[in-house]
This record gives structure tokens, sequence and C-alpha cells, in this order.
């Protein structure tokens, strides 16, 4: 026989794709087309739309096509039919919950997966199936018990061993743990996106939430109670750090992942080194604890780490030798990639291959930027005043100040004597320094910095050069047209309204007054309720608003045409606001400010 | 004395595109008014996901939405009395201490707490008033303005209703009481740090969507009438009612609330079948609650119709030829129904009132299942999008003149 030529191979691939795009577009369309159809005896099957039948009426019941498949029950068993009627999963199973692509099945007692064409993926041997995150992963719970907590009648499991599969049902870690710890940071330091609730499955487990992504590291616990842990490689789903070796594993961090051990009054601190498979014991320090100083040591970044030994700071390598040694202090700088050190007195450098910078420069301190878009600035300070540098050491903002923060938004917080105020990196005066605080910038170009005069917060102008407004005991800055601040006295009406913003029942405040200070008891018990204020600082919503119900209330104010509400309106709105949260107790006579009308 | 048949022939549809005209010319009519709230059982299992469900159920489309902002009243223990045929002291308690009556009355002026000022507009979108005919005849303080306040009065105020809808899950795991507990205390302490709802780390949603058999509720429904009467309307209009803030008639309004009543006119109790779970996705458990708790609604909604003649709803007639109208199944129309066709009768002032001009019977074979997801379960009929309906006495009919079911 020939073999086919390039123009016959390219042929029949089109030939293939169109027969697949003719198969899933008639699939689609007759999956759309299907009707249930229940008889006089209350039995039910599947119809297509001209009425010819695809499942007789024998059923218990039917639910509608989803994705090309049925959901038939008889009794209390339940199987999937295609749009041709023909049984891809038998009426054999408790409950079929699809997963995406595949189903998650309950047989007895036990869960466990099906594809699409009823292939069984996972044998139904699992007391649970959390649902899969968006990488496809899943964490499975073997053996075990389920039962409900006594308050709200939800699900847990207890005592079941814990591991991990992906949607073809593969287990990537064996159930044998009691605990997981779900890490949430990647080889290159980065941090994931985090998808699950939480970070920790064992002895509670909430069966709704999922693992967090797909970081390549897991912790463990073999038991509930014991204090040792170990770590787990999610693509072989080895362990990597045997239980019982150390008290507590963390998170591996460029390829090294830091330990402690707290064994008969010793205590001591390493790194086991993920490539070459060792441990590093950096120090151990025996009797009290108080005596240890090591606890307070880094992960790795690039290729050193730095540690601290009898209260003296140095870097190691990854085989555990000292690189640098005799610092006083070492800060961080993620966002720079340095580490800041001072040593005798004078601060530098260290980049991630142990090199140092900046050591004939003559800094006495560092601050590194605080947000990413000013990444090339530091802060630093030199003969006592503090200014702010490039990377390479260029002054961008003069020695002048007597102290300095870290760089946000290419605007740098400054301080003279006892005032404070702000200057760009080009060292352009933003907002002067005369006030007692400033409220951290947010954003880049704010129009409106927020200045603290005495115990108040004033809007400061920083195109106009002026102070705005009214003085707040605390506020958050400008987001859009809009602010919340906490005014010097809010006008306070009822007892429940406020708490049901964040999900509460019950008196908020003692009594019932109608004007409460903030400072003498609100401010212990609501210190996340005050005001909107729009940018003319008058205030648009005047009741007390949580501050993450803020969206709400601007919402409203927008409605109202944004324009400050009336307090019918602002009343209306508060109670559309937490119409979810608030329900009262039919013996009650509810108070007046509760009711709309 | 003219008839309003000439306006609703304008609005006349063929017989052959009324299903999908059906949209494009709804035909508007007066509807009572509902405020509904629900007594929630926190001593019950799913007592959350029944709020849930009722918080998301809409007002039955034959009636106006009159919401207030309470809509949820908890109660750990079975309502005293609740299965008696009769008015029940807790809930009239709580409709008398609350002055329920007088925060309806505020609603249909839009009345504002703060200044007492108030406005007609939901009477003249709810009482299909020219704007500025209304307005105008407002102005004149002529016969026509008693008149108008006076149909307004009667047909839409004095057909305002509160509905009490005691809600339980019928339970066949009995003893499973929700209890208090320290997670629940922790949870709310967690809340309020961090606006987050504990709740929300789990659900017990996934208990109904494995079960897949179906949700039992058993709904009590407790109809009440506001008392809307001449002289009622007279202190308020005189006394009460300002266009602009006037803190004379907001003390006087305030101090009258009491005044106001709202009258026990019925009580009836779902059969509390099962509902099944055709029909519902599997991703969306609450539909399930949602669709037990408005089907026993609906069905309580149709016997307290039964039972109390004014809380009858009137729907106009779509077509004549043949004859239909969007009423269904779950208005409780059946093949023994017998409605009455009502001609709308406007005296030279503005004022309405509904005259017979014959019967007319459903066809049995062509009742619409328009029951809450009915066209999900493949239930029969549930396409339809009306009924229709044979003339059973009468002269001619037209679209648009009322129909009104008359007592089985």
């Amino acid at each position: 026989m020939k073999a086919p030529n390039s123009r016959q191979k390219r042929f029949c691939v089109f030939r293939l794709l169109t027969l697949c795009l003719v198969s899933m577009f008639s699939i689609n369309l007759l999956a759309q087309d299907i009707k249930i159809k229940v008889n006089k005896k209350g039995k039910a099957g599947y119809v297509s739309s001209t009425g010819k039948e695809i499942l007789p009426c024998k059923y218990d019941a039917v639910s509608p096509f989803e994705n090309g498949l049925g959901k038939v029950r008889n009794g209390d068993e339940w199987g999937l039919v295609d749009t041709n009627g023909k049984f891809v999963i038998p009426i054999k199973y408790k409950s079929i919950i699809a997963e995406g692509n595949i189903f998650k099945v309950k047989d007895g007692k036990k869960y466990g997966l099906i594809g699409r064409n009823g292939k069984v993926l996972l044998k139904p041997d699992y007391t649970a199936i959390y649902p899969f995150n968006s990488k496809g992963l899943a964490i499975i719970v073997k053996g075990g018990k389920m039962s409900r907590l006594e308050s709200n009648n939800k699900p847990y499991i207890s005592n079941g061993k814990l591991g991990v599969i992906n949607v073809d049902g593969n287990i990537l870690i064996q159930p044998k743990y009691s605990i997981i710890k779900d890490y949430n940071q990647d080889l290159n330091n980065s941090k994931l996106y985090r998808e699950g609730k939480m970070t920790t499955y064992g002895a509670i487990n909430f069966l709704n939430d999922t693992l967090s992504t797909d970081g390549p590291f897991f912790g463990f616990n073999i038991g509930y109670f014991d204090a040792s842990g170990g770590l787990i490689e999610m693509k072989s789903g080895k362990d990597i750090i045997k239980q019982g070796k150390h008290t507590f594993v963390l998170e591996p961090v460029s390829g090294m992942a830091r330990w402690y051990d707290v064994k008969n009054k010793k205590y001591s601190f390493g790194y086991y080194n993920l490539s070459t498979k060792k441990d590093i014991e950096i120090d151990e320090v025996k009797g009290s604890f108080s005596n240890n100083t090591t606890w307070v040591s880094g992960d790795f970044m690039g290729d050193i780490a730095p540690v601290c030994v009898d209260g003296v700071w140095k870097f190691i390598d990854k085989k555990g030798k000292t690189v640098l040694s005799g610092f006083e202090n070492v800060a961080p700088g993620r966002i720079s990639g340095f580490w800041g050190v001072i040593e005798k007195g004078k601060a530098f450098l260290v980049d991630g291959n142990g090199n140092t910078h900046w050591r004939d420069k003559g800094f006495e301190n560092i601050i590194f930027p605080h947000t990413d878009d000013a990444n090339d600035y530091i802060t630093v300070e030199k003969n006592g005043k503090w200014g702010v540098v490039d990377k390479a050491g260029n002054v961008k903002v003069d020695f002048k100040y007597d102290r300095a923060d870290g760089v946000r938004h290419g605007w740098c917080v400054v301080k003279n004597g006892e005032k404070i105020g702000v200057v760009t990196v080009d060292g352009e005066v933003r907002v002067p320094i005369e006030f007692d605080g400033v409220v951290n910038i947010s954003k880049p170009r704010q129009r409106y910095v927020w200045v603290k005069k005495g115990v108040l917060y004033y809007a400061y102008d920083v195109v106009n050069k002026e102070i705005l407004g009214d003085g707040y005991l605390s506020v958050d800055n400008f987001n859009g047209d809009y602010a919340w601040v906490k005014p010097q006295i809010m006008h306070f009406k009822g007892d429940v309204i406020n708490l049901a913003q964040v999900g509460i029942e019950g008196p908020i405040a003692n009594g019932k007054k109608s004007t409460i200070s903030v400072q003498e008891q609100f401010e212990k018990q609501a210190p996340f309720f005050g005001y909107i204020i729009g940018k003319d600082f008058k205030p648009y919503f005047a009741y007390p608003i949580h501050i993450l119900k803020m969206k709400d209330a601007v919402k409203a104010i927008e409605n109202a045409g944004n324009r400050p509400l009336t307090e019918q309106e602002t009343r209306k709105a508060i109670l559309e606001i937490t119409a979810k949260n608030r329900k009262y107790p039919l013996a009650d006579k509810i108070a007046g400010d509760n009711w709309d009308y | 004395m003219k008839t309003l048949n000439i306006i609703f022939i304008a609005l006349a549809l063929s017989s052959t595109n009324i299903a999908s005209a059906q949209n494009a010319t709804d035909i508007e009519y007066r509807r009572s008014s509902l405020y509904s709230v629900m007594i929630n059982h926190t001593d019950q299992r799913f007592g959350k996901e029944i709020r849930e469900a009722f918080l998301q159920m809409e007002t039955p489309d034959k009636y106006n939405n009159h919401d207030l902002s309470v809509k949820i009243l908890t109660l750990n223990k079975k309502l005293e009395d609740v299965n008696k045929d009769r008015e029940n002291a807790a809930i009239t308690a709580f409709i008398n201490n609350n002055d329920i009556a007088s925060r309806l009355v505020g609603k249909w002026f839009n009345r504002d707490q703060f200044t007492g000022q108030c406005d007609m507009e939901l009477v003249k979108s709810r009482g299909l008033y020219n704007a500025s005919e209304f307005d105008k005849a407002l102005a004149s303080k002529s016969a026509r303005t008693e008149a108008l306040l006076m149909d307004a009065g009667e047909d839409l105020i004095g057909n305002t209703y509160v509905l009490v809808n005691d809600i339980r899950y019928i339970d066949k795991e009995k003893g499973s009481k929700v209890l208090g507990s320290i997670l629940r205390i922790a949870g709310s302490v967690a809340s309020v740090a961090t606006g987050v709802n504990f709740d929300d780390l789990a659900d017990n949603l996934g208990d109904i969507a494995e079960s897949f058999k179906g949700f039992k509720v058993k709904i009590n429904t407790f109809l009440y009438k506001l008392e809307w009467d001449e002289a009622t309307a007279a202190d308020f209009y005189r006394n009460q009612y300002s266009a602009v803030p006037d803190k004379t008639k907001l003390d006087n309004f305030e101090n009258s609330r009491k005044k106001y009543k709202l009258k026990f006119v019925g009580k009836v109790e779902s059969s509390g079948s099962t509902t099944s779970f055709m029909g519902i996705k599997e991703d969306q458990p609450i539909m399930m609650v949602l669709k037990a708790c408005q089907r026993a609604l609906d069905e309580n909604i149709v016997n307290l119709q039964n039972e109390v003649e004014d809380f009858r709803t009137k729907v106009p007639l779509q077509s004549v030829g043949p004859i239909t109208a969007y009423v269904g199944m779950k208005e409780g129309v059946n093949e023994k129904s017998l409605f009455e066709v009502l001609e709308i009768v406007e005296d030279k002032n503005g004022k309405r009132s509904y005259k017979r001009v014959g019967t007319i019977k459903p066809n049995p074979s062509l009742i619409w299942d328009n029951r809450f997801m009915a066209e999900e379960e493949g239930a029969e009929n549930a396409t339809l999008g009306y009924t229709t309906f044979k003339k059973e006495s009468g002269g001619d009919f037209f679209p648009g003149m009322l129909i009104r079911e008359i007592k089985k």
C-alpha cells in the first residue's frame, strides 16, 4: 500500500476536523432541543423538540440536559444518558455531580470519579472528594468519619487520610496524611493566585473548599496532634522531608525549605536543600528558649539567605557555608531584589549572589520601596539626614530630612523635627512638611493626601495646595469620587442595623443614644464604621457604614444622581444593604429605624 | 358614564400572534398590593437556606410588590396554634405592635419619615392614571379630586394585603435541631473584624443536592387587609399628607400610626407535598428550596383567593378569538374553574367600577401550567404561554376586559 502524500494527509486532517466540528455541533444542537417529558403516571423521560422519544417515560426523575448529558433517577439511584438515550453511566449511584467535564459519583457512602465516556477514573473508595481547583487538582479523603458541626449542621470529616488527585483521576499524593498544608509560593518566589479559603486541611474540613492553586509543594502531618511536619513534592507525590524529621517545615523558597526543631530542650534551625536533598543545620541552642536568637532568620533569595546566630547576622550559601558575616542588621527588599545590611554603622546592599553594593557610599540606613512601581528608588540615611537614591546610588532626593519612609508610587513621606510632609522622587514638595502625620499614598498622582493635625485628619489638595473640609478621626483614601471617613461625632440612631452590615445581629452600642461619641465607646466596639464623603467634603452618606460596605453606599449615592442622600434615602439604603442579614424575633417590637416607612 | 372598551380594542391582538406578541403588548391593569413576610424557624435544619430562598422569591406577578424593609421574623419553636384556622395572636401582636398598617400607608405615599413629605407617584402609576390629568385633577380641588382620591382609595390602597408566612421544613430526621455553639460565636467575631461571613466557609446545600429526592416545606399563611375607609382617607389627606416638608403633618402622622389598622381576613395551610428535583440543576441546590417554597406559597395564595373574594386577582383578557388570558395552574385554574368577565366602567370624575358582562370556562386541554419551574421539569402545557377559555354566557367580549374567578 502506498503511503499518503502530503496533500492526501492534509485532506484527511481536514475531513477529520470537519467531522469533529459537525458532530460537536450536532450534539450541542440536539442537547438543546431535548425536553423532559412526564407521562400521566408521573414517570419521566426525554423527547426531542419534534416529539420523538429519546428515553421512554419510565423513570422517577430526569434532569435537564447539561453539556450533552442528562441525569436519570430510579428510586435512590442515578445514571447518565447521552443525547441518543444511551446510558453512559448506569443507574447505580446515590449521586452524580458534575465536576467540570467529569462526574463525581457516590456509591454507597464512598465517592469516585467517572469520565464523560463512562470510564471509571477513580474507584468510589473515598469519603470525600473536594471540588477541583482551576488547575484540575483536588483533595481526596480516605477513611475517617463524616460528621456535622453542631452549630450549623455543616459536614466535616474527622480522622480521614488526605491526598491529592488530578482531573484524570490520577493520585498525585497518596491519601496517607492527616493534615495537608497548602503552600502558596512557587520556586521563583512568586505568590500564587489563591483560590481556596483555607491553607490547612485536616481536623475540620469544609468540603466546598478548593486547593490554593498548583503549588509544587505541600506540608503535611501524619497525626493531628503531633507537632512534627514533613514536605511533599506535588509532581512526584513523594515525601521530600519525612514526617518526624523536623518539628516545623516552612514553604520552600529558592529551592530551600526552612525548618525548625524543638527536641529535648534543644532548639535548632536550618534549611533543606531540595536539589542536594541534604539538610543544613545552622545553629542549635540548649536550655531556655529565651537563649534562642536563631529563629528570626530568613528565606533564601537567589543563592544566599540571612541567618542570625548569637545576635550577629551573616549570609550562608546553599551548602551552609558562610558567604558574608558580621552584620548588625539585615532587611529584605523583595521589590528591589536586595538585602539591606548594616555593618559597623554603615549600610549597603547585598544581592542574591552575595555581591555587595554601595559599600563606599557612606550610608547609615536603608529603607526599601513599598510599591512595585517604585522599585528603582531606595530611601537612605547619610550623615544623619535622609534622602532617596536610585539603585545605581544617584541622589534623587537630597539628604535634608530627619527621617523618610520607603517610596510609594513615586512619592516619599518625609519628616523634619516633629513635622511630616511628602516629596516626590524628583525632590519636589507635594505636601508641606508641617503636619503631625500623613496617611500612606495609595495610588499614583493622588490629588488629595490625608494629613494629620493633632488627633484629626484633613484632606490636603496637592494641586491647589490647601487644606479642605473637616477634621476626621479616621480616614481612608478616596476611591473614585468618594472616601470613607470617621467623623468626630456620628449620628447613630438604633441598635441593630450596623452590625447587620457584617452579618451579625444584636446591639452595637450601649443604650439607644441618638448621637454617640466615637471616642467614648463606639470606637472600641465598631472601629470600622464611618460616613462616605464626596470630593466637596460634604457627607453623602451620613450614617455609620462599615468600611467594607462602602461600595454599596456609593451605589446608592450614584443611583440618587451623585448627590448627598437625604436621611430617608440613607435609611432606605442601609436597610437595603442589610436586608439579607436582618431578622427580628417575632415577639419583639422592632425599633423604628429598622423600618423604611 | 363611559366604558373603557375602546382603549382596549386598540390593544387587541390577533389570535395567531398572541404568543409572540405577548411581551410587547402586555395589557396593564390594576393589581392588589402585597407585603410578604416570613416566620423563619431558627430551630430547624435548612433555616438559613429557606430564609435565603424567601428573600429571592418575587411578589406574584398578579400583585404589586408593597414590601417593607422587615422581611424575616424569627422563632425558635413551633408557632403556637399555627394549625388552627383562625387569627394567630402572636402574628396579630406583631402587626399591631409594629404599626404595620401605618407603614403600608406611608409606602403608598412615599412618605419621608424625617420631613413628612409625601407624593402621589405610586398611586398614579399603580392606578394607571394619566399623570398630567391626574395632577390637574388633584390641583383643581373639585368633586373630581374627591372622586379620584376615592377611586384610588377603594381600588388601590384598600386592596393592600399582608401575607405572613410561617415556613417549616418537614424534617424526617427528628431532633436535628440547630444549636448555638462556640464556633458560631467565633464566626460572628470574625465577621465583625473581617466582614466575611463565617458561614460562607461551608454550606449544607450539598445535602440537598446529594439527596436529589425532593424537598418538603409546609407554609401556614395568614392574610391581613389594610382598612382604608373614607374617614381614614379624609383624615390622612387633610391632616397628614403634605407635598412639602411639614413638621405639623409629620407629627400628626406619627401620632396617628395606631389608628391605621389591618384586619385578619383568612388563613390557609399548604399541603406539604414533596417538591421534586425535576428541572433543578445540580449546581443550584438553593433552587430546590426556592421551588418548594414558591410552589407552597402559590398554593396558599390560590386557596386564600378562594376564601377571600376581595383578594382574588382580576386579569385582563389578552384576546377574544380565541379567548385567552395569562392565568394558569399557578393561579389555581383547573377544568372546574369558572370566571366572570368584567367591564370597567368609569364615571365622569374618573372613578372606576366593575360590571359583570359574562362568564367563561377554561378549555381543559389548554390550561397553561405556569407553576414555578414547570417548563424546566417538562410539565405538560408548560409552554402554552396562556390559558384558552370558552364562553359560558354573555355578549361580546373585548381584549382588556378583566376576568375574575368565581369561587369554586
